[in-house]
């Protein structure tokens, strides 16, 4: 029984692979084309070096490589945990106040349509060290010297970059969370509290399992989407330590043709990373979907 | 179903691999002919030349001025194909020599320094060009040093750049003659000097100033480093971000490897009119950009009028101009006549240009050995 199901499944897939096929050529041909070229250039071929040692030192053990990778950790960890904070707090308050809700919803499109360089470029003329925001304080009295300001660009501990991550991922994801309150019920939460339970608890045991699968998700396509930066980072960040897309994009682009290998190494960690997150991500959802066909 | 997915991949890569072969014959090499049959062969050509295009009074100049003149006087369609680095193009040449490619996409580029060794190192160029070029043998003569490589004719001088300075003159009161001057005025003023980190080019030939005269370029930058904007802790990306300080007022000083900077962006109205240029009396490091073909380009004799045509007074005076290039002329001034030079006094007579300050403070550029040492030092010494 289960079995013929499953090939019914099987079949209806079948017949959309044939409508998406141009799309799929194309990816195979391009995207996954270039990746192979790429993982095989970064072993060296006859004008490129071995990419993957660095004076005899395998890449990702080089002390300077090392320092910009706990730098992109640090960076992706801290913004990809502030922004799904942000998010939870703004669920709760969206909520609890049907205005609000309203408001927001309209509201969350907005940074999520800015691209990214427009933030950038925000972010420098407002948090500059002769910023918008410096100017403000100076013009108030609250500092005497502009350089006494607060400066968010191209800083050692990357605020900046954070800051501006947080500013565009946090909507996402708070969007992704509502979409998967779609179909929830609020009424169990209004039983759960005339039967005794306290807010926290009843938040805790009936609004929690549904939205945590969607909460850690969009929390790993955030992370490896921050993980893999180049452009806030090219913007935003400080000269030491270069967050790793930033570093590969730049020795490709201005680097010796032979080093280019390197900067291929560095893209193909970064490609496996994303790989493993996205099939986890995809055998996840897949057997969530089968799940529910099945019941 | 797997099979049909697997036939159309396969049918794919079948056609993508017979559009990369070509059996194509090379026909007669231009370089033998008489110069009339090369214009003669070049008539009706479509000539496509890469370089780069970061700048939008470049683009300009190409696409207007010199594909205008190029369609009236000789009748060659110039294609022009703005690169965002020129080293892709070098690299893609590359790739057409080892799969054997005798028709090259690429008929002409414009290259310099390291990408020019890689070129003449790996073979791909086309040959003696300057002995054919009429323009080459009346204003030039000789073939110039590229970043301290003999070039041997196998590219064509188009240009010279040279790096200047650039100050505000209500901030900077003291006068600055040499480095040493420069690294005291640093110190007095701490926070309010700083230039681009490497691998940007202008910063990268900033450093190079330090290691002319001395061994231990690279202690005096230590010595100045902490006197930086931020304390030295961390640098303009570009030459651009370093411009968009300056023009903020974060700093005093801006550079450029462009001789007419200071013009060009008073006139756009991004630096106050106070902005001087600075020439040191210790000189600056001046540099010769060329013109090349390709081993494989297929419109070699359109290409090689081209190249005469860009190289004859009258594209060089105008690519002068501040107001659409602003870049140094290659050909030399006693082989040029009368009447040219009273047109030069003219520009320089418009624009208040001090070519003498030029001329007389100029440093040849290190080899491309030197200069790849020299940013080792510095990324590892002050960066890391």
């Amino acid at each position: 029984m289960k079995q013929s199901k499953k090939n019914g499944l099987m079949k209806s897939l079948n017949k959309k692979i044939f409508l998406i096929l141009p799309i799929i050529i194309f990816n195979i041909i391009f995207f996954f084309g270039s990746f192979i070229i790429g993982i095989f250039s970064s072993f060296g071929n006859t004008f490129y070096e071995n990419g993957w040692f660095i004076d005899n030192n395998f890449i990702l053990l080089d002390k300077n490589i090392l320092r910009n990778i706990i730098f992109t950790f640090k960076i992706s960890s801290i913004a990809t945990f502030i922004s799904l904070v942000l998010a939870l707090i703004l669920l709760y308050l969206i909520f609890n106040n049907t205005h609000l809700k309203v408001f927001l919803k309209k509201f969350l499109y907005l940074p999520l349509l800015t691209p990214y360089l427009l933030i950038a470029f925000f972010m420098m003329y407002a948090f500059s060290t002769s910023g918008l925001f410096n100017r403000i304080l100076f013009n108030l009295g609250v500092i005497h010297d502009l350089s006494q300001g607060i400066v968010f660009i191209n800083d050692i501990s990357g605020r900046g970059i954070v800051l501006a991550y947080i500013w565009k991922t946090t909507p996402f994801i708070l969007l992704v969370l509502i979409n998967s309150l779609e179909h929830f019920d609020f009424k169990l939460l209004t039983i759960a509290e005339s039967l005794g339970s306290s807010k926290l608890q009843s938040y805790n045991n009936i609004l929690w399992p549904h939205i945590k699968s969607s909460f850690l998700y969009s929390g790993m396509i955030v992370f490896t989407f921050i993980f893999s930066a180049v452009e806030i980072p090219l913007i935003l960040g400080p000269t030491r330590p270069q967050m790793i897309g930033h570093w590969a994009f730049q020795n490709f682009q201005n680097g010796e043709i032979a080093l280019r290998s390197q900067s291929l190494a560095i893209g193909s960690v970064i490609l496996f990373l994303n790989i493993i997150i996205t099939l986890f991500i995809g055998y996840k959802l897949l057997r969530q979907v089968s799940y529910e066909k099945n019941n | 179903m797997k099979k049909t997915i697997l036939l159309i991949i396969i049918i794919l890569f079948v056609l993508m691999a017979m559009s990369c072969e070509s059996t194509k014959e090379n026909t007669q090499d231009p370089l033998e002919n008489s110069w009339k049959k090369i214009v003669e062969a070049g008539k009706g050509s479509t000539v496509n030349l890469y370089y780069w295009g970061g700048s939008t009074a470049i683009n300009n100049y190409f696409n207007d001025f010199v594909t205008r003149n190029l369609k009236d006087k000789y009748e060659i369609t110039l294609n022009t194909v703005p690169v965002s680095d020129i080293k892709d193009i070098v690299n893609k040449i590359l790739t057409e020599k080892q799969n054997n490619q005798i028709d090259g996409s690429v008929d002409l580029l414009w290259i310099n320094g390291e990408n020019f060794k890689l070129m003449k190192d790996e073979d791909l160029l086309y040959g003696d060009l300057t002995s054919v070029l009429p323009n080459f043998d009346q204003y030039i003569k000789e073939n110039p040093l590229d970043f301290n490589e003999k070039t041997k004719g196998l590219e064509v001088p188009f240009g010279k750049a040279q790096f200047v300075l650039v100050y505000n003159e209500e901030r900077v009161t003291k006068e600055i003659n040499t480095l040493e001057d420069l690294s005291q005025w640093i110190k007095n003023n701490p926070g309010r000097f700083t230039y681009p980190s490497i691998p940007d080019f202008t910063g990268s030939a900033f450093i190079r100033h330090f290691y002319y005269n001395e061994s231990n370029g690279i202690n005096q930058l230590k010595a100045i480093n902490p006197y930086l904007w931020r304390q030295g802790k961390t640098y303009p990306s570009s030459a651009g971000a370093l411009d968009t300080l300056y023009s903020q007022g974060e700093v005093d000083f801006t550079m450029s490897y462009t001789p007419f900077h200071q013009i060009q962006k008073i006139k756009s109205g991004e630096f106050s009119d106070a902005s001087k240029t600075l020439i040191l009396k210790d000189g600056t490091l001046s540099n010769t950009h060329f013109l090349t073909i390709p081993f494989n380009g297929t419109e070699k004799s359109g290409a090689l009028v081209a190249i005469n045509y860009l190289i004859s007074f009258e594209a060089q005076y105008e690519k002068m101009k501040p107001t659409v290039w602003g870049d140094l002329m290659v050909l030399k001034e006693e082989y040029l006549s009368t009447e040219e030079k009273e047109a030069i006094a003219l520009l320089i007579e418009d624009y208040q240009l001090d070519l003498e300050m030029f001329e007389n403070n100029r440093l040849e550029e290190f080899s491309g050995d030197q200069i790849e040492a020299i940013e080792k030092e510095w990324i590892n010494e002050i960066l890391e």
